[in-house]
């Protein structure tokens, strides 16, 4: 049976590398025939809004990034509904790819899973 | 098989009380004869081994820790190369590559791809722990 990753992410999009290495970690993860549940949290929601001017801050589009992942057999990407509702983000704003799981559900999914890495 | 333990530290070497705790665990571990398969630093962690750091002498001195727990330990201290390269934590071979006079990696450390973690948390053995 394939080992379960789950990788959490709380860090706002452009504030850090976080999203980067996050990603990173996931397709490498995922290289390894693992499934990579990708999780965003808090601020970590706000790498899905699309729309978002990344040139104009130097950095690249993380909507983009994730979009091109269900190439490299990411297709979990989850948004936890209680930070989507805190957060006070539209869900039209988001990538539409994503699923929205409620805090026990995912508390359940990283239950099932073999890792769980923070970023 | 018996379950291995794969330590991952991610946390900059100034949040010291993270790498002396991963240090105190796998100490402790060692003591209760659980394997370890490999100890992987990432993010702002890689930079613990930049050999130019001078923290001030009355603080811990995090990479002759962790150069002493590897030696006694036999245990490979292994550093992610892009989250190394983009911190300036740089080996001999990219020192080469890109005409540098030297290089600042401290001889404890290793830089490898990501790949080595992955692979190890491929075990269906293995565990992961994360100090961050």
């Amino acid at each position: 049976m394939s080992i379960k990753t789950n990788i959490i992410i709380s860090q706002s999009s452009f504030s850090s590398c976080e999203f980067k290495e996050a990603i990173d970690l996931g397709l490498v993860c995922a290289a390894f025939d693992q499934v990579v549940n990708l999780i965003f949290i808090d601020s970590g929601i706000t790498n899905l809004i699309t729309g978002q001017s990344a040139k104009k801050v130097n950095d690249k589009n993380h909507v983009d990034i994730l979009k091109g992942l269900e190439f490299y057999d990411i297709d979990n990407i989850i948004i936890e509904q209680e930070s989507l509702a805190s957060t006070l983000v539209e869900h039209s704003r988001l990538l539409e790819a994503v699923q929205i799981k409620s805090r026990a559900e995912i508390n359940q999914l990283n239950q099932n899973a073999d890792h769980l890495v923070n970023f | 098989m018996s379950q291995e333990l794969v330590i991952l530290v991610s946390a900059s070497p100034v949040k010291a009380q993270v790498h002396l705790t991963a240090i105190r665990f796998i100490e402790q571990l060692i003591k209760q004869q659980v394997a370890i398969r490999s100890v992987f630093f990432y993010q702002d962690a890689v930079t613990v081994a930049n050999r130019f750091i001078c923290p001030p002498s009355d603080e811990p001195q995090l990479a002759e820790k962790w150069q002493s727990i590897s030696l006694e330990k036999q245990l490979e201290l292994q550093t992610c190369v892009a989250a190394s390269y983009r911190r300036g934590i740089i080996d001999n071979h990219q020192a080469e590559e890109l005409s540098f006079k030297a290089n600042n990696l401290h001889p404890s450390f290793k830089i490898t791809g990501l790949g080595q973690l992955a692979a190890a948390m491929s075990d269906s053995d293995t565990k992961l722990i994360h100090f961050k």
